[in-house]
């Protein structure tokens, strides 16, 4: 798929690599075209991205500095990793905080404050929060970076605090709704009401008994999120101009540097599949129930 | 939710006194002798005998020289060519190389280093964009023999003689003035022959130069070191290091320089409020000419009522360059009458264009065959997306050409590939380019853009009055330079007046420089190498 939409995109690489000047000659062009074998027929450049992508060789960048592409990827992944890592942490956190209490004090007022965040959180989108963030914490404030620089001297993780708030609230409110109906739902069984009849303390009951039998949906969504989180954090790394994996994309896409464009699809479908596998393997062990309907 | 948000309020402060003090500390503590500036995109290409965008050249520039150079003044002077002469008959050249100029590798460099760089430049696997080809020109192709090289046929460009180890001896195949200037461009800078190999340079340690600078080292879309020569052949630069951080926005750019982490930064116009806001700010900001310019044009080979001249001229009467160049660019860009920009030898400053006209344009229209628009196929304009200034020009035009003559024109904003793409294959029927001086000559901007015959002519336009001057004037030799300005302004009026470009504005651009940062030399090329900048901060 990739391949084939590379392909079709309108302008040529090779026109881009020839530079102005040589664009505007097919001589140059070709040559271009050959000593990058885009003028092999198309099965045959296909049959080579497939065998490459296979043994995720994709060969080296059409462009300075001209890095293998394993290398100029990976690097992107690593902060994109680092960025979703810090955003699914801090949205689990959030969510199921607020989740947790929503559930407990059903319908009263933490609960409404609670749905009011989710609510929000679920309706703005991130283009739309990160340039007010922006404007208020790096702006007006002063306080936090408002773009990414080339070797951050305070630390990378200065430079994400603002794109991981932003980047974790959706994810964060996703899991605060899911969380809400899934403690309520949990507090409604009979086996909560025993446990209290037990004598058990209250935040015990909740945390242990509640809070663990809810955590299944919790923990698919965290999954999932995470997944799309690694994968869509295109917008905001371009905005922050975060080196990371989507801007990495972008910027090839702009470029028309082809490999770079493959490589980062593949990987991002890999790793999709990758999170949604480690998600199904783990819920089993949290819920002996799903490992005993499976058996 | 009075606890929500005094959680919140808790939490903001909690940032904001983290934050104070660590973010927006400047200068101190900066190292001296290390230049920190930015760079818009990474290098294009590491080979000079590839490259062609401003950027990159600025990059390549402290490292590769040529044997000649543009001064301050916009002068040829010589550089690794101590001096050089031309026969009666303006066809051989030689140059006397300066003595005792080494490459960084420290091995001198001798004339047979610079046949091998030109040989190597036009050989086709170095996949040069800007030499030429056997069948199209380019900075190479006045030179006999080079078709032989470029096509594979030999090794060796027979025109270029090494006489001695510091004599090097040229011929050309039909007088041409500008030739030497052709010299100051990437193609023609000396390469180490054993390190650059008869394919691109793709690693830095191929880049082997005689420049003040050496590149160090080059991390992917981050930064590029360069340290100096200690043996360069014009006395140690004064600069220890240059730091180029690679930020591709101009909000990241202005950010840097405000962070005190970027000494020199290219801004953008729309950013020019914020300096004339901070006092601080508007001591650094620098104003500087380009020798480029800005045009509207037609392809009456594309849109068929572009044949008639009326119609184009009735376009250019239409549009109110005052006005863009008041609105569109706060009066920093210089309205353009003719072609040539003022900082090119050559400039004609008297010369007025066709003037803003709208009652005129309307009876032209009218006159062609199109009273009030009427009857003109759908017209879209192209412009680059990615940029603020195209934008700005391109909308402008449109709001007069429906105003002043009831023409609605689709803008088309395109991405720069595919622009590029449709203008080599001369697709482009209604278009605002840039187009910017390659060498400091008349010749340039008009022969080479707008000659029948020349290749970057892809608009289908000719016109056999300005066709005749630009032969004749590229042809005439050097000492007759009044004689060739003579003639180049005429064919700049008649491309003016027969409306085949609409020369909007020739361009400014805006820096900052940091006070402390000494010693920048600029030609209307751009900056030149940094032999005698200097940065102390410590005093």
């Amino acid at each position: 798929m990739t391949f084939v939409i590379a392909e079709l995109t309108p302008g040529d690489a090779a026109t881009v690599m020839a530079g102005e000047k040589g664009a505007s000659n097919p001589e140059i062009i070709e040559r271009y075209r050959k000593e990058f074998g885009l003028d092999r027929p198309f099965l045959e450049r296909y049959g080579k991205f497939l065998v490459g992508a296979v043994q995720l060789d994709f060969g080296k960048s059409w462009f300075p500095p001209y890095g293998e592409i394993k290398g100029v990827v990976l690097s992107g992944l690593k902060l994109t990793a680092l960025l979703a890592a810090l955003a699914i942490g801090l949205a689990a956190l959030v969510g199921v905080s607020l989740g947790t209490i929503a559930g407990i004090w059903h319908n009263k007022w933490p609960d409404q404050v609670a749905t009011t965040f989710s609510t929000l959180g679920i309706c703005i989108p991130n283009f739309v929060l990160a340039p007010v963030l922006v404007y208020i914490f790096a702006i007006q404030l002063q306080a936090l970076p408002e773009t990414w620089v080339p070797n951050p001297p305070e630390g990378v993780v200065w430079y994400l605090i603002l794109p991981v708030v932003i980047l974790s609230l959706r994810p964060a409110a996703v899991i605060t709704r899911l969380t809400r109906a899934s403690m309520v739902d949990t507090l409604s069984q009979d086996f909560i009401r025993t446990a209290f009849a037990k004598g058990v303390p209250f935040w015990r009951v909740m945390l242990k008994h509640a809070l663990r039998n809810s955590l299944v949906p919790i923990v698919t969504a965290i999954g999932t999120s995470f997944g799309y989180l690694l994968t869509g954090s295109f917008i905001l790394e371009t905005f922050f101009r975060i080196p990371g994996l989507g801007f990495k994309s972008i910027d090839a896409i702009y470029q028309g540097d082809q490999p770079i464009i493959q490589a980062t699809v593949v990987l991002f479908a890999m790793l999709f599949i990758l999170i949604n596998l480690i998600v199904d393997v783990l819920l089993p062990m949290l819920d002996p129930r799903i490992r005993e309907g499976s058996a | 939710m009075r606890l929500f948000l005094a959680l919140l309020s808790v939490l903001a402060l909690a940032v904001v006194g983290c934050g104070k003090g660590k973010f927006g500390s400047s200068a101190e503590g900066k190292l001296d002798h290390v230049l920190v500036a930015t760079i818009a995109s990474n290098p294009t290409k590491l080979d000079p005998a590839q490259v062609e965008d401003g950027d990159t050249i600025d990059v390549l520039n402290q490292i590769f020289e040529g044997l000649v150079e543009y001064n301050e003044k916009n002068e040829l002077v010589g550089n690794l060519a101590e001096s050089w002469s031309v026969t009666d008959d303006g066809l051989v050249y030689t140059f006397k190389l300066k003595k005792g100029v080494k490459f960084h590798s420290g091995r001198e460099m001798t004339a047979e280093d610079v046949k091998y760089s030109w040989d190597r430049a036009a050989h086709p696997d170095v996949l040069s964009g800007t030499v030429g080809t056997e069948t199209e020109a380019g900075y190479m192709s006045d030179i006999v023999g080079f078709e032989d090289v470029v096509a594979g046929r030999s090794q060796s460009i027979s025109g270029v003689r090494v006489i001695d180890p510091h004599t090097l001896e040229v011929r050309i195949k039909a007088v041409r003035a500008y030739w030497p200037m052709y010299l100051q461009y990437p193609c023609y800078y000396v390469v180490d022959k054993d390190h650059a190999g008869l394919k691109p340079m793709v690693e830095v340690s191929q880049m082997v130069g005689t420049g003040p600078f050496r590149m160090e080292k080059f991390i992917d879309n981050q930064e590029i070191h360069m340290t100096r020569f200690d043996d360069y052949h014009k006395g140690t630069p004064k600069l220890q290091t240059i730091k180029r951080l690679v930020a591709k926005d101009a909000q990241n750019r202005l950010q840097l320089y405000q962070a005190g982490r970027a000494d020199w930064v290219p801004i953008e116009r729309q950013d020019k409020v914020v300096v004339d806001r901070d006092p601080e700010l508007k001591e650094a900001l620098v104003v500087v000419d380009r020798a480029a310019i800005w045009y509207v044009g037609f392809a009456p080979k594309v849109y068929e009522p572009f044949r008639d001249r009326r119609v184009r001229r009735a376009f250019a009467m239409a549009i109110d360059k005052d006005r863009i160049i008041k609105q569109g660019f706060d009066s920093i860009n210089q309205k353009a009458e003719g072609i040539v920009p003022p900082a090119v030898p050559g400039h004609d400053p008297n010369f007025k264009g066709i003037q803003f006209n709208p009652e005129e344009a309307k009876r032209l229209l009218a006159e062609a065959g199109y009273p009030n628009g009427r009857g003109m196929p759908p017209l879209k304009m192209y412009y680059r997306a990615d940029r603020h200034d195209p934008k700005v020009v391109s909308e402008m035009v449109a709001q007069d050409l429906r105003a002043n003559l009831g023409i609605t024109v689709e803008l088309a904003p395109t991405e720069w590939k595919a622009l590029l793409e449709l203008r080599t294959k001369g697709e482009l029927p209604f278009f605002h380019l840039r187009w910017g001086a390659d060498y400091l000559d008349p010749q340039n901007f008009l022969s080479f853009m707008l000659h029948s015959k020349a290749k970057e002519n892809t608009l289908g336009w000719s016109n056999q009055e300005f066709d005749w001057r630009c032969d004749r004037a590229d042809s005439l030799p050097i000492d007759q330079q009044a004689e060739r300005f003579r003639l180049y302004r005429e064919a700049e009026r008649i491309a003016v007046e027969d409306a085949i470009w609409i020369p909007i504005y020739f361009q400014r651009d805006l820096e900052l420089v940091r006070p402390g940062v000494t010693g920048i030399r600029r030609s209307s090329m751009g900056p030149l190498p940094h032999t005698e900048t200097e940065v102390v901060w410590s005093k």
